[in-house]
C-alpha cells in the first residue's frame, strides 16, 4: 500500500520515504490523554473544555493517521493550538485560578499556581510548555509557530511578572 | 550576593515544583468543585522527575510524572467511539543496523502497583543514604505530618534517591555506589512531645553531594529564615557541638537551621520552628541512618557537564533524549518516551529520534566500546560533519549528533574499515512531522533549499499556523532550518505585496498580487510561484525582510 504521496525527487529535502506506519490511536490515547488534558487544562483553565480539546486532537490524528509521522508531537501541537484558539475565541478568558482546594495547605504552591493562572493565555502556554513540558525556547517556538525571539520575550515578560507577584 | 525579588533559579525551581504538584490535581479539577483529589504519585517511566517540594515552612513530598515520561493510563477514559483501534503501533524511534533491529517492548504503566519496564538498579552494600531522627532514642512522642504513609519504607524512599556514581558489574549492568537525595527535604514532624510546632515542625534532610557546610546552610536557610531581600550576604553561622561533631546554626527568632557533617561527605540538617537550641542538638545527636534500598526502581543519572546530578529514571541518559537502559537484563537504547527499546548487542546501531517536530533531529550510533565506528551526518550547505559527541557508557560507545540549527539531511554509520553499516536520509516530512497535502513549489533562494507545501487548515496538529484561525488555506514553507506557515484568510491582495507569516529565520513567504510582474531582494530576482490548485494565488520566497522586497507592478 502506498499511503504517502510521492514528492518530487531531486532534492535531499524531497527524498521519498518508503513504508507506512499505521498509528495505534487507542494506545496513544491511553498513553497520553491524561498528560494532554492536564496541559490543556493548564492553558485553558477549563477542565471540561480541555477534554474536548484533547478529543479533537485525537480525532484529528485519527483522520490523518496514515500521514502523521510523529504522533506524539502532532498531539502536543494540536492541544496547544486548539487551547490557544479556544481562548482567542472566548470573549473573556478566565483569569482566576482554577480552584484546587487540596492545595490550600501548601500556600507557596497555591500562590504560584494562582499567579500562573493570572497570566495572559499566551504567557501561560509558554510557561506551561517551558516548566511542565520541559521544552527549550526554540522547541516552544516550533510548536507555537512563533519566532524564537517572540517566545523568549513572552517568557521573559511572564517570568518578570511572576517574580514580582511572588516576591516574598 | 544580592537577591532582588526571586532570582531566576529560584523561580524556575518554584515553577517546576508547582507544576509537578498541580498538574496531577488538574485531573479532577474545575468541573466538579469541592472534589478532593489525592496526590497522584505515579511512577515515571522515562525521564521521570521526583520532586520534593518545599512548601512554605512546611514540607510535602510528592512525585509527579513529567511529560515525555507519560505512561499508559489504564484508568483513563476510553477513547471516543470515533477513534477505532488500529492493529499496529507506532514508535518514535527508528533504528537501522545490519543485525536485528527489533525493539524490546516497554510495558509502560502509571499504576504504582505495576513494575517499571526498566530493570532496577542495584545499590552496592554500605552505600549511604538518608538520616532520620531516632524517635526511640529521644523517648518522646513525635508525630509525622505524613500521616498514614510509612515515610521511610524502602519502596517509597527509593524514589527519592538518584544514583550519581556506579561501578560496572560482571554482567555489564551498573551497580550504584553513590547516591544523592532527590530533593532538599524529605520529611517533617508536626509535633514533638507537648510542643506544638505549628505549620513548620521539624524538618530533616540529608545532602550527599555538597562540599561546603556553610554554603549549604546558607542555601537552605537564607530564604526561609530571613527572605532574600532582607539578608543578602551569608551571615557567619554559630558553631554548635553535636556530640564529637561541629555543627553550624542559623537562628532567627523561633526559626532555626542546624547542619553538620555526619560522615565525610554526608551533611545532615535540621530545621525547627519553636525549638530551643538544646532540643535541636538533642534531635541532631539522635539521628540514625535510614536503610538504603537494595535497588532503585528509579533515578539513575549521569552527571551533567556542570557536575550537577539530575533526577532521571533507571537508565543512563546519554544526551537529553537518548537513553541507555536495561530491560530483562538486556541493554538497550531508545529516545525518550518510546514504545520500545532497541537492544544493543554486537552489531552497531544507527538510531534516529524520529520526527520530533519542534526538536532537532538527533542521530546516534551505538556500538561496542572501541568498535571504531564513525557517525557521519550530512548537513545542508555545510557538508558532512562528524564532530559528534562520543560517550562511553557501560561497555558501549555512543556517538551522538545533536544539531542546533543545522538539521541533518542524511546520516551514515561507518565501520572501522570504512564500510557503510547503515544509512538514513531525511525528508521534508521529517521537518514538518507529517507528509504534506501536496507540494506547491520547491526551489532555492539565495542558496537555501526550500519547499512550499499545502496544509489543511483544519488540521489542529499541522505545522504551526500562527495566522490559521479561520483561514481557508495554508502554504507551509519548510527548509532545513525553519518552517513558517502562510494561511490565506481573505481574498488575494489587489496590488503589490500581500500578507506574509511572521519571519522565522532566513526566508520569508510572501503572497503577491496578480499585478506583480517581478519581485526582487536587492539584486536578487525572486521568482513568482503560482498555486494553480488554489485560485492561482501567487507568492514569493524572499531572503529579504518584507519591507526590503521591491516589486514591479503592471
Amino acid at each position: 500500500m502506498e499511503a504517502h504521496r510521492t514528492i518530487v525527487a531531486g532534492d535531499p529535502l524531497l527524498a521519498v520515504r518508503p513504508g507506512v506506519v499505521v498509528i495505534d490511536v487507542e494506545a496513544l490515547y491511553r498513553a497520553h490523554a491524561r498528560r494532554l488534558i492536564r496541559l490543556a487544562t493548564a492553558i485553558t483553565l477549563d477542565r471540561d473544555r480541555a477534554e474536548e480539546i484533547v478529543q479533537d486532537a485525537f480525532a484529528g490524528l485519527h483522520r490523518r493517521r496514515e500521514s502523521v509521522i510523529n504522533a506524539e508531537a502532532y498531539l502536543q501541537r494540536s492541544v496547544v493550538n486548539l487551547s490557544v484558539k479556544v481562548l482567542r475565541r472566548r470573549a473573556t478568558a478566565k483569569r482566576h485560578a482554577l480552584a484546587l482546594p487540596q492545595l490550600s495547605s501548601f500556600p507557596e504552591i497555591d500562590t504560584t499556581w494562582a499567579a500562573v493562572c493570572r497570566l495572559p493565555v499566551r504567557q501561560r502556554a509558554v510557561v506551561a510548555l517551558r516548566y511542565w513540558e520541559d521544552l527549550a525556547e526554540v522547541d516552544i517556538a516550533e510548536i507555537l509557530g512563533w519566532p524564537p525571539g517572540t517566545v523568549k520575550s513572552t517568557l521573559h515578560r511572564a517570568l518578570e511578572r511572576l517574580r514580582k507577584e511572588l516576591a516574598p | 550576593m544580592s537577591h532582588s525579588i526571586l532570582d531566576r533559579d529560584e523561580l524556575d525551581d518554584r515553577l517546576r515544583t508547582m507544576f509537578d504538584v498541580v498538574m496531577p490535581l488538574l485531573d479532577d479539577a474545575g468541573s466538579r468543585p469541592g472534589v478532593r483529589v489525592g496526590p497522584d504519585r505515579r511512577r515515571g517511566v522515562v525521564a521521570a522527575a521526583a520532586a520534593v517540594a518545599v512548601v512554605g515552612a512546611g514540607v510535602v513530598a510528592t512525585l509527579a510524572l513529567r511529560p515525555g515520561s507519560e505512561s499508559v493510563s489504564h484508568d483513563a477514559a476510553a477513547p471516543s467511539s470515533a477513534l477505532p483501534v488500529q492493529a499496529s503501533a507506532t514508535t518514535s524511534t527508528t533504528s537501522v543496523s545490519g543485525g536485528d533491529a527489533d525493539t524490546i517492548p516497554l510495558a509502560y504503566s502509571d499504576d504504582d502497583s505495576l513494575p517499571s519496564p526498566w530493570d532496577a538498579i542495584r545499590v552496592a552494600p554500605g552505600t549511604i543514604g538518608w538520616y532520620d531522627i531516632n524517635v526511640d532514642a529521644l523517648a518522646r512522642e513525635i508525630q509525622s505530618v505524613l500521616g498514614q504513609r510509612d515515610a521511610w519504607s524502602p519502596d517509597y524512599i527509593s524514589r527519592f534517591y538518584r544514583c550519581v556514581a556506579w561501578a560496572e558489574s560482571d554482567d555489564g549492568a551498573p551497580t550504584c555506589t553513590k547516591l544523592a537525595t532527590g530533593g532538599r527535604e524529605f520529611v517533617s514532624y508536626g509535633g514533638l512531645g507537648d510542643i506544638e510546632l505549628g505549620g513548620g515542625g521539624v524538618g530533616i534532610g540529608t545532602n550527599l553531594v555538597a562540599s561546603d557546610p556553610k554554603e549549604l546552610l546558607w542555601s537552605l536557610g537564607a530564604g526561609s529564615l530571613w527572605g532574600y531581600d532582607t539578608v543578602t550576604e551569608p551571615p557567619e553561622p554559630t558553631e554548635v557541638a553535636i556530640g564529637q561533631r561541629t555543627g553550624y546554626q542559623y537562628r532567627n527568632g523561633d526559626a532555626a537551621y542546624l547542619l553538620w557533617e555526619q560522615e565525610p561527605g554526608v551533611f545532615v540538617w535540621l530545621k525547627g520552628q519553636g525549638l530551643d537550641d538544646t532540643t535541636l542538638v538533642a534531635l541532631a545527636e539522635s539521628v540514625v541512618p535510614v536503610p538504603v534500598p537494595g535497588q532503585l526502581p528509579l533515578q539513575l543519572s549521569l552527571e551533567d557537564e556542570a557536575g550537577s546530578p539530575e533526577p532521571r529514571d533507571d537508565f543512563v541518559e546519554i544526551t537529553e533524549r537518548l537513553v541507555l537502559g536495561w530491560v530483562d537484563g538486556r541493554p538497550c537504547v531508545t529516545f525518550g518516551a518510546s514504545d520500545g527499546c532497541t537492544p544493543v548487542g554486537d552489531e552497531p546501531l544507527l538510531i534516529v529520534d524520529e520526527f520530533p517536530v519542534g526538536d532537532p533531529l538527533v542521530v546516534a550510533a551505538i556500538g561496542p566500546r572501541e568498535s571504531g565506528l564513525t557517525l557521519e551526518v550530512d548537513v545542508f550547505d555545510v557538508g558532512t560533519r562528524s564532530d559528534v559527541q562520543f560517550v562511553d557508557a557501560f561497555g558501549w560507545s555512543a556517538a551522538v549528533y545533536r544539531p542546533g540549527a543545522d538539521r541533518p539531511l542524511a546520516a551514515r554509520l561507518i565501520g572501522e574499515g570504512g564500510e557503510v553499516l547503515a544509512s538514513r536520509e531525511f525528508t521534508v516530512a521529517d521537518f514538518i512531522g507529517a507528509w504534506p497535502g501536496g507540494v506547491v513549489a520547491e526551489g532555492r533562494t539565495d542558496g537555501r533549499a526550500w519547499v512550499v507545501v499545502r496544509q489543511d487548515p483544519d488540521d489542529p496538529g499541522g505545522a504551526p499556523m500562527p495566522y490559521g484561525d479561520g483561514s481557508e488555506y495554508c502554504w507551509l514553507l519548510t527548509a532545513p532550518t525553519q518552517h513558517a506557515a502562510l494561511c490565506l484568510s481573505g481574498p488575494a491582495p489587489t496590488t503589490g505585496l500581500g500578507t506574509h507569516p511572521e519571519r522565522h529565520d532566513d526566508l520569508d513567504l510572501i503572497e503577491v498580487a496578480a499585478d506583480v510582474e517581478s519581485a526582487a531582494c536587492g539584486d536578487i530576482e525572486l521568482p513568482i510561484y503560482t498555486d494553480e490548485q488554489h485560485e492561482n494565488r501567487r507568492f514569493i520566497v524572499s531572503p529579504c525582510d518584507y519591507g526590503d522586497v521591491t516589486v514591479l507592478t503592471g
